[in-house]
């Protein structure tokens, strides 16, 4: 690693730091760190002249840190257990539900616009949580990076649409709130889904969970009539 | 002078402790990854290495091998700090600029419908579902 490399991974940090604190002030879904840092990063490469390879060398280290973070995902999962028995049968069919209605309608309408097999593949695991997201679509051979792109844009779109979804459709338990939101809308859902209640938030990261290990075991056979 | 040297190491210690923990305990996670990932080459799993990571937590946590304590804090740590760890990913699509000012805004457009349909579809089903097994309850309150 260089030293530009070494003052990306710590400008990454900082700038990551401010937009977090912006988001905080504002509470603004489309102003979500994970949409602000890039944004201002790719304008400072722009403007710098840095080539993304210098860039993605240096901030390696943090890249390394979604391996261990993957794994982490266990001991939400391990003290929410009780939770998932108690209600495994509304978890497991709305889960079941709402993976196999994303990848389709992902699917289906990215080849509705001509796209190439490469772009279905990065945006067909979408609505899970991006380290496994950015796994199935190497394994599928998409482009992690965009699916990771595109795992971001869902969070943003989700965390905004999900609370007009629970508004208009008349969702009352608080199951069936943290259930869409961790479903639809991941990390970014489970975090909006803390906001309305500790129960909430509880099933939301479960779900989320459950999506990523559904979505794995479904992605394939679904994937098979478009490759 | 001696003791007020020891003294101030306890402080130090002290105050190091708690970052030397979560620094063991993310190497512990790192540790489980990389299993993770050498079993599912090694065995030809269909499944990703980091999944396999998340099953063999699982059952170390369950099965009593490892316990809550060792690793949790290192966990939640890493989990919090979730969305910087995305941010170099999120950038590296400059790579693959042309491909997405072609077409970005459709694939917006298609995020934002599928979304929904994925949000509703799921809640609907969450609903009707706990709606009946909540009817079924009541039935059997009332039988009893």
């Amino acid at each position: 690693m260089n030293a530009t490399g070494l003052i990306y991974l710590i400008v990454t940090i900082a700038v990551f730091w401010g937009a977090n604190k912006l988001y905080q002030r504002t509470r603004k879904a489309y102003l979500t760190p994970l949409l602000v840092a890039p944004v201002l990063l790719m304008a400072m490469l722009y403007f710098t002249g840095t080539p993304v390879e210098v860039y993605s060398g240096g901030t390696r280290p943090l890249t390394e840190l979604l391996q261990p973070a993957t794994v982490a995902f266990a001991i939400p999962l391990y003290r929410q257990f009780k939770l998932l028995r108690k209600h495994a049968v509304v978890l497991v069919t709305g889960v079941l539900c709402g993976s196999v209605v994303a990848v389709l309608t992902s699917v289906l309408p990215a080849g509705w616009i001509h796209a190439s097999p490469q772009m279905i593949e990065s945006v067909a695991p979408r609505s899970i949580t991006t380290p496994i997201a950015m796994e199935i679509s190497r394994s599928l051979g998409g482009i992690p990076s965009i699916t990771a792109v595109f795992v971001v844009i869902t969070g943003v779109c989700g965390s905004i649409i999900g609370p007009l979804v629970i508004r208009s459709l008349h969702i009352r338990s608080g199951i069936s709130r943290g259930l869409l939101l961790g479903m639809g809308a991941h990390g970014a859902g489970t975090s909006k889904a803390r906001e309305l209640g500790s129960e909430e938030g509880a099933v939301a990261s479960v779900a989320m969970i459950l999506a990523a290990l559904f979505t794995l075991g479904l992605i394939q056979p679904m994937m098979a009539p478009f490759s | 002078m001696e003791q007020e040297g020891v003294f101030r190491m306890t402080q130090g210690w002290k105050v190091l402790q708690p970052l030397t923990r979560t620094i063991s305990q993310i190497a512990l996670l790192f540790g489980f990854a990389y299993f993770g990932s050498l079993l599912s080459k090694v065995l030809h799993l269909p499944v990703p290495g980091s999944i396999v990571g998340i099953a063999l937590v699982f059952a170390a946590l369950h099965l009593g091998w490892v316990r809550l304590e060792w690793i949790e804090q290192g966990a939640d740590y890493l989990l919090s700090k979730l969305l910087l760890f995305f941010v170099p990913p999120a950038v590296g699509i400059l790579e693959y600029k042309e491909m997405f000012t072609m077409s970005g805004s459709r694939y917006v457009l298609i995020i934002i419908v599928s979304t929904f349909a994925v949000m509703a579809s799921t809640g609907l089903v969450a609903e009707f579902i706990g709606k009946r097994r909540g009817t079924k309850a009541e039935k059997e309150d009332a039988a009893a």
